[in-house]
């Protein structure tokens, strides 16, 4: 018996070797190029233009590069992430149709991102797109999605890290800027696509589009709040030639609007999603001075949907705490007597963004972006039952709730404030009328 | 040939194995599209099921566990109807181990190798899995024994990082489709205890006293990992979704992902779910040739492997595609394959109740 085994140890081996081997299915790292982000738009000579931003490994080793540059050039190589635009009848055929001249297998295993055109988004030929690219092995569910105002192609060329060598890093670091921000939403492809298929949510997608509204010389500003622009409108010079800001909304597998950057946070408020952001108002007591609060989610929303004779009502209770990060007007918010009133004007501010944002979902979009839908999931017990809701219908005409509980727990490094030195008004070192 | 026994442990972690190994394919996916929502009660109700139908099993083998299967058939309905009820268990088993093999190899092929041709992957799979067999039920329960912790936490640890991603609304409405297919799948998907079938069909290897431990551990433990992984499941993925892939697990170990440094761990997934596919593929065929050798009187198993081996490795290749295996293994043989698994013993008591066979309660195992 035992002489009869001793061909099996070798068997087995040689079994487990072909294994390892990864028989023919491997590829070296170098005979490949990795695609970092896609952009997919209506072509004008086939059905689609793809434009793939391909990782330069000799970049990512630290060589020098142009990629600092702010040029668009068509040029694949020589920049520190080439990108490369072929028209195609599919994403697919467009891999194969680079193939020709990059020289290295097109592999989209490590995609960070996919950026659809606004043209595609709103004619719904984005929505269609997408089943087929959780359909393929390569791409991943956890890639970001945007619409992007200008053409995904420009896009590409724009997305030049400032600080980064590795534009993977880049990518990645700019789609989770939404958590310490909150003017974009954290959308992955996985998300946007179960969001497409189910009743009660509707989408939304991060927007981008490239810098075009340069600060002018001269004129006056008046105040403008930060989250109240959509991508494109920042006055900027400097940086990279684009702008992540304010989300897409959809409805059926279309784009039916933009939101801000304000609406974005409060979207993301309202989804339990939001993490923190730095929010500038007017200072309640002294409204020509601007002060900054750092906020945080203090808890996930409360949200509970209820059916009555009327239709559908909705409470939802946000709770959030805050930090004063600055304020010039030297009111001292850390005294009981004041600080209730900035928590209340804060809270009234974020309630009145939030209904706002509410009555353009219900009357503009007619979209529940919101995903009050998946709480209205809870009131039935079959699939048959909800169907037979038509939550849809119901949320246009829901009566909606908003309640906002902020707490200002912390007021920067001074506990104190000391007013500024004004001996005409009769404020002398050492007076403090607070 | 001395039959070589195995332990209650090594039983109830072998049986646990091969039962679960169903999480690593299809099986969440098709649960979902059964009861959407409600899938998780699917599971509960079809597992108390097995429970009881484990009963039938039981008694079976308090009655005839002396004996293999064959000998207790053929004692029990006579030679020719006895030997028509062990083709009825072991052409079933020939051709869901040829499935399965044919599975795991399509499965490898979508998720790893997708440029290895599909009969590479099958020829590694019975190859190894044949020498496997070769060795013996003892080296099988025992390598089920080494690895079944560490498949277990690696599953664990897949589902614990796709929390970030679960979404406790996806859970309702709480009666999915229906208490109709709640009840209808759950008596159906009883069929996914139906390795137990190994208690009755090859008795020998266990010890008879530990039998009814045995087979309620493993079907309790199985369902327990069934749950978790269903519910896990539908937290992360809207059940209109959840009923898409073909391998529901490892889209959510392609889910997770924890900023830059934690992403991509579905390499660890694959590991294990090889291991648990050869685990599943040798005790197939350790059993198929281990019931044949007890039928046609032979001393040894261990001549019938090469040609089971080549026969299940034709059949594997009889569907034309993975979406054929799929539909034939999942929507036909496992919807009906518990008539046989649980309907054989109770059929043979039958048989036997008439027939006056059968020794006395009062020298049952206990």
């Amino acid at each position: 018996m035992k002489q009869n085994k001793r061909w099996l140890a070798p068997l087995a081996l040689f079994c487990l070797l072909l294994l390892f081997s990864g028989c023919g299915s491997h590829y070296e790292p170098d005979a490949l190029s990795y695609v970092l982000l896609i952009g997919i738009d209506e072509g004008t000579q086939n059905n689609l233009r793809i434009s793939f931003m391909i990782a330069n490994p000799k970049e990512l080793a630290g060589g020098s590069g142009a990629q600092n540059s702010t040029g668009g050039g068509d040029e694949v190589k020589g920049t520190a992430s080439p990108v490369a635009t072929v028209e195609s009848p599919s994403l697919y055929a467009a891999m194969n149709m680079v193939n020709t001249f990059v020289g290295r297998k097109i592999s989209l295993m490590h995609a960070k991102g996919i950026i659809f055109s606004e043209k595609m988004a709103r004619n719904g030929s984005m929505a269609i797109f997408i089943p087929a690219l959780t359909q393929y092995r390569e791409t991943r569910g956890t890639a970001f999605l945007a619409v992007s105002k200008d053409k995904p192609e420009k896009i590409l060329h724009e997305m030049k890290p400032l600080l980064e060598a590795n534009p993977a890093k880049y990518i990645e670091l700019l789609a989770a800027t939404s958590q310490y921000t909150g003017f974009i939403p954290s959308i992955q492809l996985q998300e946007f696509y179960n969001e497409s298929k189910v009743e009660g949510i509707a989408p939304v997608s991060i927007l981008f589009a490239s810098s075009k509204n340069k600060p002018s010389e001269d004129g006056k500003g008046s105040l403008r709040r930060e989250g109240a622009y959509v991508a494109g409108q920042m006055a900027k010079r400097g940086g990279v030639a684009l702008e992540a800001m304010g989300a897409a909304a959809f409805r059926d597998g279309k784009m039916v609007g933009e939101l801000n950057g304000d609406e974005t946070t409060l979207q993301a408020m309202l989804r339990g999603k939001f993490k923190r952001g730095i929010f500038s108002m007017e200072d309640p007591l002294k409204p020509k001075n601007i002060l900054s609060m750092d906020v945080v989610s203090a808890r996930k929303p409360k949200i509970k949907v209820r059916l009555t004779n009327q239709g559908a009502v909705i409470d939802a209770k946000i709770s959030l705490e805050g930090n004063l990060l600055g304020a010039t007007s030297t009111i001292d918010y850390a005294l009981p007597k004041y600080r209730p009133i900035l928590e209340k004007d804060f809270s009234d501010m974020i309630k009145k963004q939030a209904e706002d944002l509410i009555i353009k979902t219900q009357q503009e979009y007619k979209a529940d972006i919101l995903g009050f839908g998946t709480k209205a999931r809870h009131l039935v017990l079959t699939q048959k039952q909800w169907q037979e809701l038509k939550w849809r219908d119901l949320y246009e005409q829901a009566e909606v709730n908003i309640e906002v509980d902020y707490k200002l727990r912390r007021t920067g490094n001074l506990f104190r404030i000391m007013p500024l030195l004004k001996p005409e008004q009769g404020i002398d070192e050492g007076d403090n009328p607070q | 040939m001395q039959e070589n026994k195995i332990g209650e442990t090594e039983a109830i972690v072998l049986l646990t194995t091969i039962m679960t190994g169903k999480i690593f394919l299809t099986f969440p996916n098709t649960m979902v599209g059964y009861g959407g929502n409600a899938s998780w009660l699917i599971i509960l109700f079809s597992g108390c099921l097995a429970l009881i139908l484990f009963s039938f099993i039981l008694r079976f083998l308090n009655k005839f566990g002396g004996n293999s299967f064959p000998e207790s058939a053929e004692n029990i309905a006579g030679p020719y109807l006895g030997t028509m009820i062990v083709l009825a268990v072991l052409l079933p088993w020939l051709i869901d181990v040829a499935m399965t093999l044919r599975k795991f190899s399509e499965m490898m092929v979508i998720i790893a190798l997708p440029e290895t041709p599909i009969s590479v992957m099958v020829i590694t799979f019975i190859v190894a899995s044949a020498i496997v067999a070769y060795l013996g039920v003892n080296t099988i329960s025992r390598a089920a024994y080494l690895s079944f912790p560490l498949s277990l936490g690696a599953v664990l640890f897949i589902i614990i990082l796709t929390y970030p991603a679960w979404n406790l609304d996806w859970l309702f409405p709480l009666l999915g489709k229906g208490l109709d297919p709640i009840l209808r799948y759950g008596i159906l998907r009883s069929s996914d205890y139906g390795e137990l079938n190994l208690l009755y069909a090859i008795p020998l290897i266990f010890y008879s006293q530990q039998i009814k431990r045995i087979g309620y551990k493993s079907i309790v433990l199985t369902m327990l990992i069934f749950l978790v992984v269903i519910i896990t499941y539908l937290l992360t993925f809207p059940a209109v979704v959840g009923e898409e892939p073909y391998l529901p697990l490892y889209m959510m170990a392609r889910g997770v992902y924890l900023g830059r440094f934690l992403q991509r761990i579905e390499a660890v997934f694959v590991l294990f779910w090889v291991i648990n596919g050869y685990l599943w593929i040798s005790i197939g065929i350790y059993g198929f040739c281990k019931i044949l050798c007890d039928l046609l009187r032979l001393p040894d198993y261990r001549p019938l492997i090469l040609p089971t081996a080549i026969l299940i490795l034709a059949i594997s290749f009889i569907p034309a595609s993975l979406p054929d295996v799929v539909l034939f293994s999942i929507y036909t043989y496992r919807e009906y394959s518990f008539i046989l698994i649980f309907g054989i013993p109770a059929l043979l008591l039958l048989i036997a109740h008439l027939r006056g066979k059968g020794v006395p309660a009062e020298n049952e195992a206990k």
